[in-house]
């Protein structure tokens, strides 16, 4: 019986006493926000799709996972930077640059706050020039 | 040695070429986002504009190059530069400085009809970046030579212009167009991206010079089996290509988003991307040529060119439905969208002929169809200004012309530009002395000697039937009468029309009347890249 046999059987099993020792053990009270289906941000919308949310909310979400998604691409140069080497390593630094300047750009067109009046929500598309 | 000195050579001038286009992107992004920088954005426009020509000038250069002839691979073989790339380059460039040229002079009229209207003028920061954005995914498109690069320069230009579609948030038509646009936009990216998996699946290749060199083998009899899932594969990749440009079965979105979204939009829509992909399609079909292979199928031993019949069948839908339905029209962008639809119909036939005569007049009817349709937009915008820049629309719409009746008894308000815009559509719909017949002429020429009489007596039947929907525009700018005496704006002093926009006007109306007089320049420049593209 080999290592990945032995992992096959043991995660089901563990999940299964961990799931059955939940329902079994925990105390069980529910009230309504409990037993809602779980969205973050905002409560779950029922029939009627036309409730108020909140966009900035979306915009730093997406945001957030932009960034996340590319620092993902900082793993990999980490573990092959031996093979790579200096080549690498400036084009991961050149990468990085442009990811900056992105962040740059979103920091400054205010895309981060969140109800704030500066948000780039409120602002009108046309440019209020002071002349 | 002299040889790497110019395959040095190559590929350091390509990469001078991308990084001015780079640097003005990061330039331009610290510019729009730092909230202390206090430029506006017309000042950022004329930037990128330069840009773009320096850009133009350095990939002209490049084309002094010996070794470019037969085409240098760089960046690993990603991109391979060829002289035909190069010049392509030169002329997107150019046509993207022009493009970025016609602004409403910013008076404060104008800029009071921005705040309460939402989009008198184009004052947004993100215009140029995104030009630039998209201008660099072309110019990196025309000169790929891997699935991967194709790809990636693809989905950059195209998420630029998605941005772009939908630059005019406030507005609910750009904003559904854009939407569309974006929607349909990803399914051909789909396609694009299956076709490729498809190819790399079984072949195990990306290197566009390896997949055609293991094509050339032989003719594929079976679809499920040997190479046949790769020539299904390479069919899906131009399916997904003629997507992109709305060639017919493909088309229904372009009259959809050219109408919603505004004008200067519209411009760069119906231009920019028709002449990078078109050339990929060019670039594909050489390297097979130059290879020996073809996308062929035997059936029952009878060999099947599923490339040529693809692009032909194509080519007919597209001829037909640009013209009869662009018939009914009421709407002057969908008008335009259609015809664009028959001008592809006409640059797929020359394609698929692939003889050398025809690729001549292919890239001809594209430097034609570029020039006279960048220059009708350009005097659809100027209308625009004209008449509602210190009015406003009521209806939303900012100052975009909207049906063919805002323009009716233009040519008594303003002689010039109606005599213009006539022009252009005598140009388009191929009346002699003007520019767009020679291309047609070539087209059907080029076809005719190598015997596809049915598609061009096609071609010729539908080219009159369109004169009637361009005569019919220019009968309402001549002889209707519009409200033109009851619209103030056009008697009030006030500047409408900036230096910079009427001349660009001015100079393409002369380049499209007077071609017929020095018709070397562009000519021969056609015909040496189509024999380029031959005989290396």
């Amino acid at each position: 019986m080999n290592a990945i046999t032995i992992l096959f059987i043991f995660v089901p099993v563990l999940t299964v006493i961990l799931l059955m020792t939940n329902v079994l053990l925990a105390a069980h009270r529910p009230d309504t926000e409990k037993v809602t289906a779980y969205e973050c941000g905002f409560s779950p919308i029922y029939g009627q799709t036309r409730a108020p949310f909140s966009i900035q909310y979306y915009l730093v979400g997406i945001l957030f996972l932009i960034f996340d998604l590319e620092i993902l691409l900082l793993y990999p140069i980490a573990v092959t930077l031996y093979n790579v080497s200096i080549y690498g390593f400036w084009i991961a630094i050149i990468f990085f640059t442009v990811l900056t300047l992105g962040f740059v750009y979103e920091l400054g067109k205010g895309a981060l706050y969140f109800t704030d009046q500066r948000s780039a929500i409120n602002r009108t598309t046309i440019a209020q020039d002071e002349s | 040695m002299a040889i790497f000195g110019h395959l040095k050579c190559a590929s350091v001038l390509c990469l001078a070429l991308t990084v001015m286009l780079v640097l003005g992107i990061f330039s331009l992004m610290t510019a729009v986002a730092l909230p202390n920088v206090n430029i506006s954005p017309v000042l950022l426009t004329r930037v990128a504009s330069i840009v773009l020509l320096y850009a133009a000038a350095l990939s002209f250069n490049a084309l002094d190059i010996q070794a470019i002839g037969s085409g240098v691979g760089i960046y690993s073989g990603l991109f391979q530069v060829s002289s035909v790339s190069q010049s392509v380059d030169t002329f997107i460039f150019l046509v993207g400085a022009m493009i970025l040229l016609p602004w409403a002079p910013v008076t404060n009229t104008v800029m009071a009809g921005a705040r309460s209207v939402f989009s008198a003028v184009p004052t947004i920061a993100e215009y140029p970046l995104m030009i630039l954005f998209t201008t660099c995914g072309a110019t990196f498109l025309v000169s790929s030579a891997d699935l991967v690069s194709i790809y990636l320069s693809i989905e950059l230009q195209s998420f630029a212009v998605y941005i772009l579609a939908t630059l005019y948030r406030d507005s609910e038509s750009a904003t559904s167009a854009g939407l569309k646009y974006f929607l349909l936009g990803g399914l051909s990216s789909a396609l694009i991206l299956l076709g490729s998996v498809l190819v790399y699946a079984y072949t195990g290749l990306t290197n566009l010079e390896s997949i055609f060199a293991l094509l050339s083998v032989g003719g594929v009899e079976n679809l499920t089996t040997g190479l046949g899932p790769c020539i299904i594969g390479l069919t899906i990749l131009v399916v997904g290509f003629l997507f992109k440009v709305s060639a017919a079965p493909f088309h229904n979105w372009s009259p959809d988003v050219y109408d919603g979204v505004p004008t200067i939009v519209t411009t760069w829509l119906a231009i920019m991307p028709k002449i990078s992909i078109f050339v990929l399609l060019l670039e594909l079909q050489s390297g097979f040529g130059f290879t020996g292979a073809s996308l062929s199928l035997l059936v029952n031993g009878v060999p099947f060119d599923v490339w040529k019949n693809l692009l032909l069948i194509s080519s007919l839908l597209s001829l037909i439905i640009g013209t009869v339905v662009g018939l009914a029209q009421y709407r002057i962008k969908r008008l335009f969208a259609y015809s664009t639809i028959s001008h592809v119909g006409f640059l797929l036939l020359a394609l698929a002929v692939n003889s050398e005569e025809s690729i001549e007049s292919f890239l001809f009817y594209i430097v034609q169809y570029s020039i006279t349709n960048l220059n009708a937009f350009l005097i659809l915008l100027a209308f625009g200004y004209m008449l509602y820049s210190s009015v406003g629309r009521k209806d939303g719409y900012g100052t975009d012309v909207q049906f063919i009746s805002d323009i009716a008894g233009q040519f008594r308000a303003n002689p010039l530009l109606g005599l213009a815009l006539t022009l252009c559509l005598f140009s388009m719909a191929g009346v002699p002395p003007l520019i767009g017949f020679f291309g047609k002429q070539m087209v059907l020429y080029s076809a005719t000697h190598s015997g596809y009489y049915f598609l061009s007596f096609v071609a010729i039947i539908v080219s009159v039937i369109s004169a009637s929907y361009y005569l019919k525009i220019v009968r309402v700018i001549h002889f209707d009468t519009g409200n033109v005496e009851d619209n103030a704006s056009t008697l009030s002093q006030e500047i409408k029309l900036s230096n910079v926009h009427s001349f660009t006007i001015a100079t393409l109306t002369m380049a499209i009347t007077l071609f017929v007089f020095k018709p070397s320049i562009i000519l021969n420049s056609t015909s040496l890249l189509a024999l380029t593209l031959f005989h290396y």
